[in-house]
């Protein structure tokens, strides 16, 4: 059988569901490749087009007015003054927009996050908050205008530690009427989400286990740093229809939420995204598009609005800060028997993922290793502080410091290596995740197995890669010593039961495919990807596939760009229109021939580079094809689309590795080789999965040593800056060695797993061990600032010099 | 944003732009490079005077000094070969480690100087080099401009002499000085320093300065007391002298605090940094 | 106030009020290439270059700029010929969402120019004013290098 009769033979068999049952990587064509990236080169050259890249005749410019309270009603608004500076058009604030309550969240319907927003609110809640906002001909008016609107305040008592947050007596932050969640939602308590769940009898575990260890763990605020900041601007058509050309991540989440908030009918909302400069999660909030677009209702103007780093840093979105609890039980032999966590979930001023975030803080960490009984507590709580929502790792990044440092502790008080325990405990192909179904998104999930696992792979390779036996031998003698740690990790793969993609394919003249997506390239390579997956299913070459995505008037629907779904939803949407589209050609063939008195049967056909071919006699090409159904016979567009939705929701897994120098001396930490094993299904394509993994790394490295929101006491954010906000740069990033690790996913497109955020779950944990390998000290708050290590050194020596005494 | 700004003025004599900087009506300031003024706290300011066509950007080595104009950019300074011998090690580290690259090819080192801030590397390193600055004043009364010569103000109220000063010049002996180096340290590879230290051999002595960053940091501190220990060592190393040298740099060291370090952590980084410094001077570290 | 400057091996002249900067002009101008990111010339985002070196047109006032020569990403390499940085960024997968990268190419054509066999310490203390989120700078280095040694072997 040749090669191309097997792939047939796989497509027929996945027909309907676009699974695959074998699955040689060897086979594919396009897919496993580094092509070029459909996009690389207008980016090279400067010719991407982003928001802010489309400039309108007679636009308005925006500027936003923000709280320098962190807890106040708005007692008036004067803004006279600034009416009075020329060029300003409009003044927008709580007195003359609707009030209707909404989440930025920016998430599927109904969206699992409180209603706690309103364009403007009455009550400003945190440094930064909404006041009002002003339209002009210049951005430099409007921001004089801002200077000069009158705001008076009748001051609140702000509240900033979320310990504080519940006790009985705080302030309440969320004391409007109309704010509702989830029924767990406690508002009198400043609780935005909580969370109690128990799997197996987990009391009767902790009395029966040899050890039971509890360590509590915090991690801080992170800011996303998109490089390019939020940005929409707005127009009319000529339809007198609202045109939104925004930077998001979720379109058609944008376009629902803004028909219903700026009360228009949907249908008259058309989203576009042009090029986006990075997402991160920060642009899955609707975050500032209703600003200008209710600019642009009321002026019948163009109006754009375009945050400034400091604006961004404070007043867009985090990463939730947590305070976690670990307790495990375990057998002195190394079997973990229980597991519970405790998280209390800083969400600031308003709910956004308050408890999605928190329960995937459980849900990607808990099931990691095997163990008969769980524990998932978790509070969510608002304070006056800046708003957390999605970030990249979506809760992963929290859990993972907490467990995996917690598993090195434990490897410790037990005597075992580290990775050996690991190994000893690790879920594996054919396990069930046992808390899938407890922790869906806002409702019960679907229960989930494991299939495609090669964690002990990555495991292995990991360890030869970074040298792990050179751990216990590492010179430590002088004053800057070395040390190694490891991590294991897991994420997921969309949302399932909820993801949704879809695709609409058709065959062109030449034979090449307009490819409509729904889904979202924020700069991930999707448009790549899903190119790569189309022209595989097509039998093509990459540059046959003509994408364009996500535009709500003109590609099928998507709910977007997160979750790490787009290659594992959105691929498979795209698999199965493709596969649609053979079947037409096939059929479009056997029909061509038929009229030409060569019958043939449709089930003797297959595709192969750009034509039908049949057993004997020459081939049709895609192009003829093309030409005869369009103008000569049997008239009609070949084309098909495909949707996607999925129960499952397979983890990828990685073992991450890293190898850091502490000066004990300056408490300075260097991290001189990181390495990452992954295991993401089959890579479409390896060196963007290799990319994924290294800007996911250097981003959460960034977060165990530099990143955090410093306050003054009045919850104001003091490093609003990218000067005093400290990000790792090309010269802070080690040596970083990825090793795609393969397995086969049945459920992925050709294979594929998620891979975007898998490795931010993995820098936290991996240097805080490697750090505790070298210096014999275990961090348990992140940052690791040279001033932490340099103070615990200190102590750590004048505890050692007593005990010598 | 400037919000305010209305005039741009490019003077190309420094009477002209001392003139201008002395606008009755408007608060002018002086534009260098831009990365400081550019940046920040500039709302209200209405005139700018860039100062690029006056002339005062040349560097010049010879006859036993450098000679850098105020204009010149810290990225010239870091490559300029007259400064790349370990006597002037000291600036060139200063030099190379603000920012980046792009904001070192505007930034100038008049500019640098005059902005008096704390977190910055460069006045540690002219101070221990024995830095002079040459200044252009304008005389009201006898309408002209005045020259001056002055040390580098190392000494509270010594800044004194540069307001509404147009700074021309630096001058920096190199006759005399055998030998510098600088150790700095900020919360990531690209950063403001947490703590700079500087030394430098000049003759028989050595010379300590450090900048303690924070925002109530005074801005330079020469150490004096550390300067006696180290200058005898110069003859006569004891074994422990990173020990008293450490003790001796703690002494004298303030502790300041701010919003990225507390003034205890800053205090102990100065001086393992300043013991590190002099292990370079005394040959027993890499100079960089 | 009208500025006469050297863009892209063009002479012009420009309208612009003092208190704008390079990258609002040069954007107004249609060069949009250069972008915009934080404002404070610490992201690189706006880089250009200002008479061959590298200058962060956001906090380079457009009045500061008259008088020299500025390039921008759109004068380098085009569709039909990238520069060879260009192709080592594509080839490399060292672009992701790409709003880093015209800066980034600015930087490294800066750098390669003075210095046609950078070391990787140098290349990436030329990248580390670039902020770039996606990609945690693996690839970036590894291009400019690719780049570096590419043009080394034809000249």
């Amino acid at each position: 059988m040749s090669r191309d009769e097997r792939n047939q033979e796989r497509r027929e068999e996945s027909w309907d569901t676009g699974e695959d049952r074998v699955g040689e990587q060897d086979d594919y064509r396009v897919v496993g490749k580094n092509e070029r990236r459909v996009d690389a080169l207008k980016l090279a050259l400067g010719r991407g087009t982003y928001t802010d890249d489309l400039a309108l005749e007679g636009t308005l410019h925006l500027k936003l007015l923000w709280s320098p309270h962190a807890h106040a009603h708005i007692v008036s608004i004067d803004t006279s003054a600034a009416e009075r500076v020329p060029g300003v058009v409009l003044i927008l604030h709580h007195g003359n927009v609707p009030r209707i309550p909404y989440t930025t969240a920016g998430q599927g319907h109904p969206e699992p996050s409180p209603y706690d927003q309103f364009v403007f609110p009455r009550k400003v809640r945190f440094v930064g908050d909404r006041v009002a906002c002003v339209a002009a001909e210049t951005e430099r008016a409007a921001a004089r205008a801002v200077q000069l609107i009158d705001v008076e305040y009748e001051l609140l008592e702000p509240v900033f530690d979320p310990r504080r947050a519940i006790e009985p007596g705080a302030p309440v932050i969320h004391d409007e009427p109309e704010a509702a969640g989830l029924p767990d939602y406690d508002k009198k308590r400043n609780i935005a989400a909580q969370m109690n769940v128990t799997h197996g009898d987990i009391d009767a575990e902790l009395d029966r286990a040899d050890l039971v260890l509890e360590r509590s763990y915090e991690v801080p605020y992170q800011h996303h740093a998109c490089l390019e900041p939020h940005v929409a601007l707005t127009w009319l058509d000529e339809d007198h229809r609202l045109v939104v050309r925004v930077a998001t991540q979720v379109p058609f989440h944008s376009r629902r939420i803004l028909a219903r908030i700026l009360r228009i009918p949907l249908r008259r909302i058309r989203v576009v995204k042009p090029r986006i400069g990075g997402g991160f999660g920060a642009k899955q909030e609707i975050l500032l598009e209703d600003l200008p677009a209710l600019v642009t209702l009321r002026t019948g103007r163009p109006a754009r609005l375009m945050l400034s780093r400091s604006e961004e840093i404070v007043s867009s979105r985090t990463r939730h800060p947590q305070l976690l609890r670990w307790k495990s039980a375990v057998t002195k032999e190394g079997r973990i028997l229980a597991q519970e966590l405790d998280v209390l979930a800083n969400t600031g001023a308003y709910g956004a993922h308050a408890l999605t975030v928190q329960t995937c803080t459980a849900g990607k960490t808990l099931p990691l290793y095997r163990a008969n009984a769980y524990r998932f507590l978790m509070k969510t709580v608002y304070t006056n502080l800046p708003v957390a929502g999605a970030f990249r790792g979506y809760g992963g990044p929290q859990g993972f410091v907490a467990l995996e440092c917690h598993m090195d502790e434990l490897a410790e008080k037990l005597g075992i290596d580290p990775l050996e325990f690991r190994r000893m405990n690790v879920i594996g192909p054919g396990h069930d995740n046992a808390l899938a179904q407890a922790l869906g998104e806002g409702k019960e999930g679907p229960p989930q197995k494991i299939r495609s696992c090669e964690v002990l792979e990555c495991i292995e390779r990991g360890q030869e890669a970074i040298g792990w036996d050179r751990r216990a031998s590492l010179d430590r003698s002088g004053v800057v010593k070395r040390g190694i740690g490891m991590s294991c990790l897991m994420h997921g793969s969309g949302i399932p039961g909820v993801d949704m993609g879809s695709a609409r394919v058709k065959l062109n003249e030449d034979g090449s495919f307009n490819l409509h997506v729904g889904a979202t390239d924020i700069g991930t390579g999707s448009d790549t990807i899903l190119s790569q997956i189309a022209a595989e299913t097509l039998c093509v070459a990459l540059d046959k596939v003509v994408i364009y995505s996500s535009d709500t008037d003109h590609t099928p629907f998507d709910t977007g760009a997160y979750a790490s779904s787009t290659t594992f939803i959105s691929g498979m949407a795209v698999k199965k229109s493709c596969l649609g589209v053979v079947r037409q050609l096939i059929e479009a063939a056997a029909e061509m021939w038929r009229s030409r008195g060569e019958p043939v049967s449709t089930d003797e056909l297959w595709v192969e580079q750009g034509n039908v071919r049949r057993p004997e006699g020459s081939p049709l090409s895609f192009s003829d094809i093309c030409l005869s159904t369009f103008y000569t016979h049997d008239q009609h567009q070949i084309m098909d689309h495909g949707s996607h939705m999925s129960f499952e929701c397979p983890p990828p897994f990685s073992a991450d590795f890293a190898e850091v120098e502490v000066d004990t001396e300056t408490g300075a930490v260097r991290v001189l080789k990181y390495v990452a094993a992954v295991d993401c299904g089959v890579a479409i394509h390896p060196a963007s999965a290799e990319g994924q993994t290294e800007g996911g790394a250097g981003m959460s490295m960034g977060y165990a040593l530099s990143e955090h929101f410093v306050f003054d006491d009045t919850g104001r954010v003091l490093n609003d800056t990218f000067r005093d906000y400290k990000q790792f740069t090309a010269l802070d990033m080690p040596h970083f060695e990825t090793i795609l690790i393969r397995s086969f996913e049945p459920a992925g497109p050709f294979g594929a797993k998620s891979v975007s955020e898998i490795p931010t779950d993995g820098p936290g944990p991996t240097i805080a061990n490697a750090v505790a390998n070298a210096i014999g000290i275990r961090f348990r708050e992140l940052p690791l600032t040279p001033e932490k290590i340099r103070r615990a050194w200190i102590d750590h020596r004048t505890n050692v010099e007593e005990l010598v005494k | 944003m400037y919000l305010s700004l209305e005039h741009y003025e490019r003077p190309s004599t420094v009477e002209e732009c001392l003139r201008l900087l002395h606008h009755p009506d408007e608060e002018a300031a002086i534009l260098a490079g831009g990365t400081e003024l550019n940046v920040r706290g500039h709302e209200a300011l209405e005139r700018v005077v860039d100062i690029q066509g006056l002339g005062i950007d040349r560097l010049r080595v010879d006859r036993g000094e450098v000679r850098i104009g105020a204009g010149t950019t810290l990225a010239r300074i870091a490559e300029h070969r007259g400064l790349a011998e370990p006597p002037m090690a000291a600036l060139r580290e200063a030099a190379l480690a603000f920012a980046n690259v792009a904001i070192q090819n505007r930034s100038t080192m008049g500019g640098r100087i005059m902005i008096d801030r704390p977190d910055q590397d460069l006045p540690p390193a002219l101070a221990v080099l024995g830095a002079r600055l040459r200044l252009a004043h304008f005389d009201r009364a006898e309408e002209r401009v005045r020259e001056v010569e002055i040390d580098y103000p190392t000494r509270d109220g010594a800044r004194a002499a540069l307001e509404g000063a147009l700074l021309l010049e630096v001058i920096i002996p190199v006759d005399g000085t055998d030998a510098s180096a600088l150790r700095r340290m900020g919360r990531s590879a690209v950063d403001a320093p947490l703590a700079t230290v500087a030394v430098a051999i000049r003759g028989d002595r050595v010379r300590v300065a450090a900048n303690m960053q924070g925002s109530t940091a005074d801005s330079l501190r020469l150490l004096e007391k550390t300067e006696a220990l180290a200058s005898a060592w110069l003859s006569r190393r004891p074994e422990g002298w990173r020990d008293e040298a450490r003790a001796s740099l703690a002494a004298e060291l303030e502790a300041y605090g701010d919003d990225w370090a507390s003034g205890e952590y800053r205090r102990d980084l100065g001086t393992t940094l300043g013991v590190r410094a002099l292990a370079v001077l005394f040959g027993e570290e890499e100079l960089s | 106030m009208k500025i006469e400057l050297r863009v892209n091996d063009r002479d012009v002249s420009w309208d612009c009020e003092p208190h704008e900067f390079l990258t609002e002009v040069l954007r107004r101008n249609g060069l949009t290439g250069t972008k915009r990111g934080c404002e404070s010339g610490d992201c690189g985002a706006c880089a250009v270059m200002l008479d061959g070196r590298e200058a962060p047109s956001c906090i380079v006032l457009a009045a500061q700029a008259a008088g020299h020569e500025i390039t921008t990403i759109e004068s380098i390499g085009s569709f039909e010929a990238p520069h060879a940085i260009q192709e080592a960024f594509v080839d490399r997968t060292a672009i992701q969402c790409g709003y880093c990268t015209p800066g980034m190419v600015i930087a490294a054509k800066a750098l390669i120019d003075r210095n046609p066999a950078p070391s990787e310490r140098e290349v990436r203390r030329h990248l580390a004013g670039h902020v770039c989120r996606c990609t945690g700078h693996v690839k970036p280095v590894a291009a400019v290098l690719e780049a570096a040694r590419g043009m080394e072997g034809e000249s």
